[in-house]
């Protein structure tokens, strides 16, 4: 675990999000305690049914039964007797069906919390603005797409000054194109806003878009958690053993070429990427499936792949549906993560083992925004 | 609901007689008996239409997701607030139907308001009653008229009720 004890964490109290909140029910136990940075975005991530609804609900105080501990930026809000009523709690909830009030305007949706919270016009009209909301204000709720739901909900949670803003799912109901639209504004929402969010799923690529602290949960425990990137590039976590295992890899734009490429700058080196419509200087994220990485033991010049890389093996593992999973060290110093998934013929036949200098080409380099 | 009206209107009178445990209460509040007085009837109409009224309300209130509740408790409301914010305008329909239905079961009641109120001009004879009475004895024209009135009221209820409700589904779709 790469939970550190609070003294030699370098946040203060009054900085953090701290949860210890344990349910037991016949089909279903929770028991978790994680000290959240009350900044930026905390992705929970983990299988349908592992308890991450659950813990947002509790944060909240929709769980009256989930005995523990919440406190927030040095406020109690649940604590032995101590139980502040949801709407005492300051925060804002997205719920995965958007939750609107279907008796109401968009318009009086988000003022139902904001006039509850006395806010200024300023910081509605700012919040309208951020999310393209004033063409939807005076549609009835029945008239909007499952998109505009979800930005009208994140509208409405935003506007009651929350401490800490809990989205649950807010894309699961969402078809493709819904989804991608508001992922962006979620992106742009991240870089406006300092309200932490704290945002549950169960999908990869929102995960990896988003997250800048992680946690990764399985039957209502707490499997790793730690800062985003550590985790989703560590061989250790259960993350590794999916199908779609990889490492994520911040990068910016160094030059556009012709064509839609992109020249990247990166730890581990220079690397072409397609698609988006990317900046020189803009500062991205980059997915590299384990799947899309092939090795070899003399550089080939002679191939389609454009980006191909000097790696170190540092470890082999099993993996799933035998194969083995080869953590690499990529990079100047050889210690940036990649990982190659390559069948045990492979492995035999090259050789391939700890410490061994090999060539990674590398096939797809997925662009995430932000 | 299955209980014969004539049965709980005789329990009733037992209960608010001199010697019935709501008489007796009554009568040390210092309010007198209830049996044969109209605030005797009115209890016993609440009583015997409550399930009336009950139903569409339960019906209504079950029909309402709960998570929109839970989103307006972390926008802000309290419990209170919920109800009269959320629960009345969304259930609108359901006190709608309540009301009529109660307020229709009430005036075409006779067994419990004879049993309770007996027939005591200007103090417990109801209409339903007084059509009874002028038929016993006889007059016949004018309880055609009170039958006759009765019956219009009945359609004129049931029809609002329904250009009511209509109205309500219309302005629920968005249109």
């Amino acid at each position: 675990m790469t939970h550190l004890p609070l003294s030699s964490h370098s946040d203060e109290l009054g900085e953090q999000i701290e949860l210890s909140l344990r349910l037991q029910r016949p089909d279903f136990a929770l028991d978790i305690s994680l000290n959240l940075p009350a900044r930026g975005t905390t992705v929970v991530f983990g299988p349908s049914g592992g308890g991450k609804t659950t813990i947002l609900r509790a944060i909240a105080g929709l769980e009256p039964e989930v005995q523990g501990e919440v406190r927030v930026k040095g406020r109690t809000w649940q604590s032995g007797n101590v139980f502040l009523p949801p709407h005492a709690r300051r925060v804002g909830f997205v719920f995965q069906h958007s939750a609107l009030l279907p008796h109401l305007s968009v318009e009086q949706n988000l003022r139902y919390g904001f006039k509850r919270v006395q806010g200024t016009e300023l910081e509605y009209h700012e919040c309208i603005e951020q999310l393209d909301l004033q063409p939807l204000r005076h549609r009835k709720i029945a008239q909007l797409s499952g998109g505009e739901r979800q930005r009208v909900a994140m509208g409405r949670a935003l506007l009651t000054r929350p401490e800490v803003l809990l989205l649950d799912e807010p894309l699961a109901a969402l078809d493709a194109g819904r989804r991608s639209e508001v992922l962006g504004y979620l992106e742009r929402l991240k870089l406006v806003t300092p309200i932490p969010m704290i945002y549950v799923t169960h999908a990869v690529d929102e995960m990896s878009r988003l997250a800048d602290y992680l946690v990764l949960m399985k039957d209502g425990r707490v499997r790793q958690s730690g800062p985003a990137l550590e985790v989703m590039n560590s061989p250790d976590v259960p993350l590794a053993l999916r199908d779609d295992a990889g490492v994520v890899v911040i990068a910016h734009v160094s030059r556009e070429h012709q064509h839609g490429l992109f020249s990247l700058c990166t730890a581990m080196g220079e690397l072409f990427a397609q698609g988006g419509t990317h900046r020189t200087g803009d500062r991205v994220r980059l997915r590299i499936h384990a799947r899309d990485v092939s090795l070899s033991l003399s550089e080939h010049r002679d191939t389609s792949v454009l980006n191909i890389l000097p790696v170190t093996v540092q470890s082999v593992r099993e993996s799933v549906s035998g194969q083995v999973l080869i953590q690499l060290g990529a990079g100047v110093n050889q210690d940036q993560a990649l990982f190659a998934r390559v069948s045990h013929a492979s492995v035999e036949r090259l050789q391939i083992r700890q410490g061994l200098r090999v060539w990674a080409q590398i096939k797809a380099v997925a662009l995430l925004a932000g | 609901m299955v209980l014969p009206p004539t049965v709980l209107g005789f329990y009733l009178l037992i209960a608010m007689g001199p010697n019935g445990f709501l008489g007796q209460t009554t009568a040390a509040l210092g309010f007198g008996t209830l049996a044969f007085t109209f605030w005797g009837l009115l209890l016993a109409s609440v009583l015997y239409s409550l399930p009336f009224v009950i139903q569409p309300l339960q019906a209504g209130f079950a029909a309402l997701d709960p998570v929109v509740l839970d989103a307006a408790a972390t926008l802000r409301a309290s419990p209170l607030d919920r109800f009269f914010s959320v629960v009345v305008p969304i259930c609108r329909p359901a006190f709608l139907t309540a009301t009529v239905m109660g307020f229709a079961h009430t005036i075409g009641e006779f067994g419990v308001i004879l049993m309770v109120g007996g027939n005591i001009e200007g103090e417990t004879r109801v209409l339903s009653v007084l059509l009874y009475d002028r038929v016993e004895s006889m007059a016949y024209t004018e309880a055609y008229w009170i039958a006759g009135g009765l019956l219009i009221f009945s359609f004129v209820v049931l029809f609002l009720m329904h250009v009511l409700s209509q109205r309500l589904a219309r302005r629920e779709a968005g249109v």
